[in-house]
Parts: structure tokens; C-alpha cells; sequence
């Protein structure tokens, strides 16, 4: 049987077409249409968030039975009310009223009750990407395409920004703010070839680093991570694992160039993963290729390898193995061969190969 | 007849066609590939599409007209199938609120029902919750439930407290917006059925179950995990482009594949009249099925996977738990880092041995949690079926025996099964419309046939013989042997064969109710294991011994060359932590010395007659 194994973009040209959606959970307005050029920063759809629910209860203030309560209800589901708008009572003007505690929306009137949702929170959902408006996913957002450049990491903290890149210097990221941000470095999405460590979180969260891409963290430091206001992209995982060769030589490629980081916080069954964009039009005679669905593991692929011992490491396949053989844990795997890029060959569980896709 | 059944997992996608050879159902092909629910596409129907193509080109079949869509029934040329159905446990949980009365009582019984099918428990209402009315209508707009499962009073019961519930649940329903309302699955007090359907008419679906407390007393799930099958259904129809050409396709829709493990135990365990322990465990979610003493029991946990779910199942078994499986030193953010990658990438495997341990000791740790929440605390189970790739896919069918052992502890004699091809969940799924094909497949040597195990109860003295085993071929030709305690013996009977197998326990343990036993065993791809470890199943209480013991008790499950654990490993690292102390010597591991009574010493004068009966027996 073919194997068709995981793809994860390590693209200098390619089509991006991204689903733009709101949280499966949150109600939403669609605010674009098919076909519209898109920028960054454009709203595709506002959601809703419900806003606290406040209860009045009329029939223990009138002392009336639920029935009798209702029947002095002032306002119906979907009235605005101010703070000082009478809800119930036999006149709006004079008399015995109830006045509504908190400004906001009647969401229901009944049983004797009065709820008065307060303002509800709204969310923008921006597009992202530059590009063009391909579908519309009704209540959620839409698909967005264009072309460019595209790699891909495993791990975000959920923000997203859009600046220049650089490379931290050879020196590390740490010696760019010893003692205030370099200001080369100020505003710029940085790139460090070294784990994040928690001093490193720290300085991130208080001076003007645009955003971070780095190989690794330890998953301790996930709470700080996601506290932070600035995007934090991981390209290999948690733990001490280097950069990949071939991703870090992508990312060098982009060095200077305006890029968008998405640093997506991945769920489980997802179409979407952190990743850096910059937007480009292919030159006369290329073509942007587009992610291969129905691609299959064979020998030609470049690969990255997922796993220990050669975990992060780039090579390509050399040779299926026809039938699973026993790997030096003593369990009994379909294998491939690779040749890693210092020219030694390795067999490795095809499971744990990721095709740097196109 | 043909059947085509197809399952999707988190990770993969499985199909099986079943079909009559000499009138009676068979298995005649199968195909996996990756679930396609992820980058670079998310529609099933890719995957679909993926494992049609592999069986076509085993079989020389097609299943597929000119527009893509399955032929069904299948035609003259045997061109598609007859019956299509599809399982799943891939789409998202549901989010799930549980409303009782009293927390205890009703509102335990609801959970209960919830852990028959894939349920997040987003939040929990009763009376005794300490929140007041208002605080309980915001809990509930703000989980955002798919389905809200309501329990309360005994069957003709009072009706007053009840009712005030439902009016809570009638008003955050109403200002919930219409397109996310949920299911209401009402499980309590059957006189007010009436008033429920009256309260929630023209608001939002309610399915009605029989009443989970019908008295104080009694529990009755099954009524209530059948209508959360049907919400499961109706959230899976929600779940957009990933499922739509498939449900339009499936005869029943997109059943839970685990629905398929309650409907194969019950009938193997109706059929044997035998407990029955099937177990899977997966990447987002695992499934126990348990029969035992006619009656079944279902644990489906969310939070227990060894992918997408392995952070979650570190927290529900704690960094302690799983040590106590690791041969080495581990600090928790070592585990942690572990646990976070394999949520990123979840179809990887472990390919060098420490992270061999640490996979094995989730697995282990995982599938002891969930047996362990269905409540059920035997260890008598004639028959144990190991499912899930995690188990089924070491690629040693003897490793797999012995994980799933560690896993089911049991005690006695046990069939062990093993379903690599997800046969179960299609099984559970046809067995709607061909009850016959359940049977039929079952009874035919379909699913994987591993062995027969031998286990034994209590804390056998370590290296001194605890079981003493007789076997007699069918050729006549008898072997003998004795296991040590906290060993492992395997004899490689081979499958379709049988022998007449007597075992004798030891001093200091036993086969239950029984010291010896005198059966009829099965062969199979492992043959007969003798597991003389004890049980509970407790390994040693340092790294430095389980160093040595468990590379052990893998050389003798599999019989594999002995791979050692580095000495390196073996030097505790420094943490920044208090919990990144080696493990201590467990709870229930406290030595005791082997005085030896006036009871003891009786005991042993049997053991010892019966042995030098065994003898006997085996000699002649």
C-alpha cells in the first residue's frame, strides 16, 4: 500500500490558500464576498461572543406568582435597555417599577424572569494574507489564496503580526538587548537558530522585538508563551531540537523582506499551522507549484525526519523498505532509507517523515 | 452480500471489505491510509477515495461509478458493494454539560452516561453545586454545549425541584443563538416527559431516555447512551465539508466507532457467557468495552490518547505513574516536552528505546485509567481484544501480547485477540443492518488470534518457581516447566492448534478463585504465555531495578535480542523541580516479610500435594 506521509511547506513559491475561520464555537457575520482582493489587515467576519448574563427576578420584587410577574414585563426579548430603563411594573412612568440593573440587551422574559445579556464581545477576524477571496464559509469566514512563499512551523502561541524578518546574530539573540534592544533589531520578526529560554521569553515580552521564530522551547514555559503579546512561532517542537537545515535556509532567504508570521496555536484535526508568508508573484516562466494531496512517499523526496535519533534533520529518501524491519528499540517498522545531507544513510520508520512540501 | 466498511480514526483511515465465501462472511480485503482531516486537505473524502483505490487494486473490484460516487447495491459485474457503513472518532467531542439534582445521584449517573460516547464534560449543574441561578445560566451560555444531558428524581418521584431545573435550562437554551443550540437529552424522572417535550418544543431538539436513577438504588444507562449516540450523530452531521460525502453515503450515517466495541463484547460475552475486555486505544480518544457478569460497561475518554491526547492523559495518570514504567531517570519536563510533541505530530512512532519506554509506559499508565474508570474491578477476563495502533502495531504480535497484558492485568486464563485492521468498529457497524456478517466474522479467525495467557494473582517470590506448567501436545509429546516469579514464559503453540495445558500456582499465588488450573488452551501467532509477574502488575520501585527487569520481561514476551539500558541513563538528573525526584518506591508496594503461619504452612502442604499430583498426571 502507498504511503502517503505527513507534508509541512518549506516553500520559496507556492499557492497559499487559507481557510480564514472563526472558532468553530463563536457566532459570526461574514464581512466579504467572493473574488475580493484581500489585504492583511481586512476584516473577513466579526464574531460574537456572548456577554454576561445578568437575572432579575420581577415576581419576587412584585411578589407575584412567574405568570402574574410576566404580565408586568415592560420589555421583550431583544429591547436595548439603559441602566436606568424601567423593565417591569404596571406603569413605565409612575408607580411601583423594576429598573434594569445593568445596560444591555432583554434576552428573555418569562417564568417570572428578566435576563439582560450585557454588551456581548466582539471579535475582528483579519484576513491575513494578501490575496483573493475564493470561498465563503457561511457564519465562519472564507478561503483566502494567493502566492509567495510559505514555511511552516509546528507550534504558535496564537498571534499573528506582519514586519520585517532577521536573523538573530551569530552572537545569539541574547546580545541584541543586554543592555536596550539593538535598535536593527527593534519592531523586526527575529529569527534564532537556539531554544527559547525563559530569560529569552522575558526580554521577547518586554522590548521591541516584532515577533519570534525559533526551533524549540521547553513545554514548561507554554504558559509564559502564550501570555505573550508578540507572535512566537516554534519550527521543530518542544524540548532542545536545532532549527532544520532546509528551514533555516528558507528563513535566511527571507532576511529583510516584509513577512507575515502567523504563529497559529495548532488543534487537534486541524487544517491550519503557524506559519511565515511573504507575498510574491511568480516571475515570467514559473509556475507556483501547489501541496500535492494524492503525494506519496518514494524515493526522490526530501524529507525531514520527526523523531529520534535523527530528529530535525533533513535528507532524502533513498529506499523503501519492502517489509517492516526491527529498529534498534526492538520494534518491528515499516522503514525507508535516507541519505541525511552530511551524506550518511539511515533507516528510519516512515512514520516519522515529513515531506518538505513544495 | 458484499460490506464495505470503512473507519476514521484520528490518525488513519481504515476500510474492510467483508463479503460471502461458501455462504458465510469473510474478510477479503483491507487498506489504511492517513486520515485526511488536516494539512494539505480536510475532507475525509480524500482519504476515502485512498483506501477505495488500495482495495480495488487488491481485489480487482471497482466501487465506484463514472461520477465518483459508490455503486451500491453491487451490480452484476460485482462492480460496488451492497451495504456501506462508516464509523469514526474523529471529529470533535462533544461538549457536553451534565444537570442532575443531586451530584452523587442523578448528576453522577449523567456523567456516566456521557462516558459512552465521545463527550467533553464542559461544565456540571446540580443542586448542591453551591452557584446561584444566575451564575448556573452563565456557566451554561458560556460552555457553548453541543448537547446538555439532564438527569434528576426517581420515576413517579417528586416534581418540584425538577421543574425548576428545566426552567434554567429552557431560559439559557432561548438566549443561546439559534444555530448553536444544543441537543437536550433528557435521562430523569419519567412522569415529567411530557413537560420536557412542551418546554423545549420549538426551541431545540430533545431526545428522551429512559430514566438513568429510575430508584435511588438502580442505574440505567443504556437507554441514555443510546439518545447520545444519536446527538453524537447529529453533531457529526454539523461537522460541514469533512463528513458530508460521507454521511450521504453510509446506510446508517457515521456511527462512533465505538459503538462497535459495545456491540462485539456484548455479543461475544452473550455468546460465551464469559467476561470480556476489549480495549483501544487511540490518538484523541480510547475505548473500553467490558463485559462482565452479563452486563456492559463503556469507558470512552477524550482525554486519553497517546497523540492528540497525550498531554491530557499525562495529566489524568500524573509524571509519578508513569515513571513507575520507565527503566531510567526522567525529569517531568522531559516527559512533558514528550507528551507536547506527540500532540504535534501524533502519527509519528518511537524509533530509539527511550522514547520506546516512554511511549509504552502511556500506553500502559493510559489503558490502566481507562479500565479503571469504567468502574469494573475484576481481573477475570477469559477474553481480552487489543485494538488501537499504539497496541496493535509494534510489529511483533508478542510485544503486543505483553502490553496488553500490562495493560488488562488479568488473572487466569485469557484468550488474547488483536484487531490491527479495525474489523471491530465495522463489525459494530454493519451489525445494524447484517447482524448475520457480526457473527459469521467473529466466529471465522478474522480477528487476530495472539494466544493463550496464563496469569498469575498475588506477589510471587521473585526467581524462586511460582508456576509450574504441564503441557501435553496433541501429538502426546508433554513439556514441562517452571516460571519464576516476576517472569514470563512463553511457548510457541501455533495457531489452530490446541493443547492440554495444567497449571500450578506457586506458594504465593494464584488463578483467582483457583491455585491450579486444567484447560483446553489455544494456540496462536504468539502461543501459550505464562506471566508469573503478579498481579497488580508492579514493577520494581527504582529505576536501577526496573533497569534490569524490564528489558528482562521483554526478551522473555518476545524472545528478541536483549537490548540494555544505558548506564547513563541511570544517573538522576538534576531537575528544577521537587517533583523531578526519581520515583519512589510505590504506594502499594511495601514489602512484607514472607512469616509463614499455621495457614501458610496448610496452604503450602496443598500446593505441595498438588504439585506432586501434577507430576503425576504429566508423567503418565
Amino acid at each position: 500500500m502507498p504511503h502517503y506521509p505527513e507534508q509541512r511547506l518549506i516553500s520559496r513559491l507556492t499557492v497559499v490558500q487559507r481557510d480564514v475561520l472563526l472558532p468553530e464555537l463563536t457566532t459570526g457575520a461574514v464581512e466579504t464576498m467572493l473574488d475580493k482582493r484581500v489585504d492583511i489587515r481586512d476584516v473577513i467576519a466579526r464574531g460574537i461572543r456572548p456577554g454576561y448574563h445578568t437575572l432579575v427576578d420581577v415576581a419576587r420584587y412584585f411578589n407575584k406568582p412567574p405568570d402574574r410577574a410576566d404580565q408586568l414585563a415592560l420589555v421583550k426579548a431583544g429591547d436595548v435597555v439603559e441602566q436606568i430603563t424601567p423593565i417591569a411594573g404596571r406603569n413605565p412612568e409612575r408607580g411601583k417599577r423594576l429598573f434594569a440593573p445593568v445596560p444591555g440587551r432583554v434576552a428573555y422574559v418569562g417564568g417570572g424572569l428578566i435576563v439582560i445579556e450585557q454588551k456581548p464581545e466582539v471579535t475582528t477576524l483579519e484576513a491575513g494574507l494578501r490575496g483573493i477571496v475564493t470561498a465563503i464559509h457561511s457564519g465562519r469566514g472564507a478561503t483566502v489564496e494567493t502566492t509567495g512563499a510559505a514555511l511552516q512551523g509546528v507550534w504558535g502561541n496564537g498571534r499573528r503580526t506582519a514586519a520585517a524578518l532577521r536573523l538573530e546574530p551569530e552572537t545569539g539573540i541574547e546580545s541584541t538587548f543586554e543592555d536596550e534592544i539593538d535598535l536593527k533589531y527593534m519592531g523586526v520578526i527575529i529569527v534564532t537558530r537556539r531554544k527559547l529560554s525563559r530569560f529569552t521569553l522575558e526580554a521577547i515580552a518586554d522590548i521591541g522585538f516584532g515577533g519570534v521564530v525559533a526551533p524549540s522551547m521547553d513545554y514548561t514555559l507554554i504558559d509564559l508563551a502564550m501570555s505573550i503579546a508578540k507572535p512566537i512561532m516554534l519550527t521543530e517542537g518542544f524540548g532542545s531540537i536545532s532549527m532544520n537545515r532546509a528551514m533555516l535556509s528558507g528563513l535566511a532567504d527571507l532576511e529583510g523582506q516584509h513577512v507575515l508570521l502567523d504563529a497559529y496555536l495548532p488543534r487537534a484535526g486541524d487544517h491550519r499551522r503557524p506559519e511565515v508568508i511573504v507575498n510574491a508573484q511568480a516571475r515570467q516562466g514559473e509556475t507556483p507549484s501547489r501541496p500535492n494531496v494524492m503525494l506519496t512517499l518514494r524515493p526522490g523526496l526530501n524529507v525531514r525526519i520527526t523523531r529520534e535519533p535523527y530528529v530535525g534533520q533533513s535528507g532524502q529518501v533513498v529506499n523503501l523498505l519492502k517489509s517492516p524491519i526491527l529498529v534498534d528499540n526492538g520494534l518491528r517498522l515499516p522503514c525507508a532509507q535516507i541519505t541525511l545531507a552530511g551524506g550518511e544513510t539511515v533507516t528510519v520508520p516512515i512514520a516519522n517523515l515529513e515531506v518538505i512540501g513544495r | 452480500m458484499s460490506i464495505l466498511a470503512i473507519d476514521f480514526g484520528s490518525i488513519h483511515t481504515r476500510a474492510v471489505l467483508l463479503d460471502r465465501i461458501d455462504g458465510v462472511y469473510q474478510l477479503v480485503a483491507r487498506a489504511e491510509t492517513r486520515t485526511t482531516n488536516g494539512f494539505p486537505v480536510q475532507d475525509l473524502s480524500v482519504g476515502f477515495d485512498r483506501v477505495l483505490r488500495d482495495i480495488s487494486a487488491a481485489t480487482g473490484r471497482t466501487f465506484t461509478g463514472p461520477a465518483g460516487l459508490l455503486i451500491t447495491p453491487e451490480n452484476v459485474d460485482r462492480a460496488g458493494v451492497d451495504l456501506f457503513v462508516a464509523t469514526a472518532s474523529v471529529s470533535r467531542p462533544l461538549r457536553t454539560i451534565i444537570v442532575g439534582l443531586m451530584r452523587e445521584y442523578s448528576a453522577e449517573s449523567a456523567r456516566r452516561a456521557a462516558s459512552g460516547t465521545y463527550a467533553d464534560i464542559v461544565a456540571s449543574i446540580h443542586l448542591d453545586d453551591g452557584r446561584t441561578t444566575e451564575e448556573r445560566l452563565n456557566a451554561i451560555i458560556d460552555a457553548q454545549p453541543d448537547v446538555i444531558v439532564v438527569a434528576g428524581g426517581v420515576d413517579g418521584g417528586s416534581k418540584a425541584a425538577l421543574s425548576e431545573t428545566l426552567a434554567l435550562i429552557r431560559m439559557a437554551v432561548s438566549v443561546i443563538d439559534k444555530a448553536r443550540r444544543p441537543v437536550v437529552v433528557y435521562a430523569g424522572n419519567g412522569s415529567v416527559i411530557e413537560d420536557v417535550q412542551a418546554a423545549f418544543k420549538d426551541l431545540c431538539e430533545v431526545l428522551i431516555a429512559r430514566n438513568v436513577r429510575p430508584t435511588i438504588e438502580d442505574e440505567q444507562l443504556a437507554n441514555a447512551r443510546a439518545q447520545l449516540t444519536r446527538a453524537f450523530d447529529r453533531h457529526q452531521e454539523r461537522q460541514g465539508k469533512a463528513f458530508a460525502s460521507i454521511t450521504s453515503m453510509a446506510a446508517s450515517g457515521v456511527i462512533p466507532t465505538a459503538q462497535g466495541y459495545s456491540t462485539v463484547v456484548q455479543y461475544l460475552g452473550q455468546r460465551s457467557r464469559e467476561n470480556v475486555l476489549a480495549l483501544d486505544i487511540g490518538s484523541a480518544a480510547s475505548t473500553a468495552a467490558l463485559w462482565v457478569d452479563g452486563a456492559l460497561h463503556t469507558a470512552i475518554r477524550t482525554d486519553i490518547g497517546l497523540g492528540h491526547s497525550a498531554p491530557r492523559l499525562l495529566d489524568v495518570v500524573g509524571v509519578e505513574a508513569l515513571r513507575r514504567w520507565l527503566p531510567f531517570y526522567i525529569r517531568r519536563v522531559d516527559l512533558m516536552n514528550y507528551v507536547a510533541n506527540k500532540s504535534l505530530r501524533p502519527m509519528t512512532v518511537p524509533a530509539e528505546l527511550r522514547e520506546t519506554y516512554l511511549e509504552h509506559a502511556l500506553l500502559r499508565t493510559g489503558g490502566r485509567a481507562l479500565i479503571t474508570s469504567t468502574g469494573v474491578a475484576t481481573r477475570d477476563f477469559p477474553t481480552i481484544i487489543a485494538a488501537g495502533a499504539g497496541l496493535t502495531a509494534t510489529g511483533d504480535p508478542s510485544y503486543t501480547a505483553m502490553l496488553a497484558l500490562d495493560i488488562a492485568q488479568p488473572v487466569g486464563v485469557s484468550r488474547l485477540l488483536s484487531d490491527p485492521f479495525a474489523l471491530i468498529p465495522a463489525l459494530g457497524a454493519a451489525a445494524i443492518a447484517k447482524p448475520e456478517a457480526v457473527v459469521q466474522v467473529l466466529d471465522g479467525s478474522n480477528l487476530e488470534m495472539l494466544g493463550t495467557a496464563f496469569s498469575l494473582a498475588g506477589k510471587p517470590s521473585p526467581d524462586r518457581p511460582a508456576m509450574h506448567v504441564s503441557i501435553r501436545l496433541s501429538d502426546g509429546r508433554s513439556v514441562k516447566h517452571a516460571v519464576d516469579g516476576g517472569h514470563i514464559w512463553l511457548y510457541a503453540l501455533p495457531l489452530g492448534e490446541t493443547a492440554d495445558v495444567r497449571v500450578q500456582a506457586g506458594r504465593s499465588g494464584s488463578f483467582g478463585k483457583a491455585r491450579r488450573l486444567h484447560v483446553k488452551a489455544e494456540g496462536g501467532i504468539v502461543g501459550l504465555i505464562f506471566d508469573a509477574r503478579g498481579r497488580p502488575l508492579e514493577p520494581a520501585s527504582t529505576p536501577e531495578a526496573r533497569a534490569k527487569q524490564m528489558p528482562q520481561w521483554i526478551l522473555e514476551a518476545t524472545d528478541a535480542p536483549m537490548i540494555d539500558i544505558p548506564v547513563r541513563w541511570l544517573k538522576p538528573e538534576l531537575g528544577e523541580d521537587k517533583d523531578d525526584a526519581p520515583a519512589g518506591e510505590p504506594s502499594g508496594a511495601r514489602k512484607t516479610r514472607g512469616r509463614r503461619g499455621k495457614r501458610g504452612k496448610v496452604q503450602q502442604e496443598e500446593a505441595d500435594d498438588a504439585l506432586k499430583e501434577l507430576r503425576d498426571a504429566t508423567l503418565s
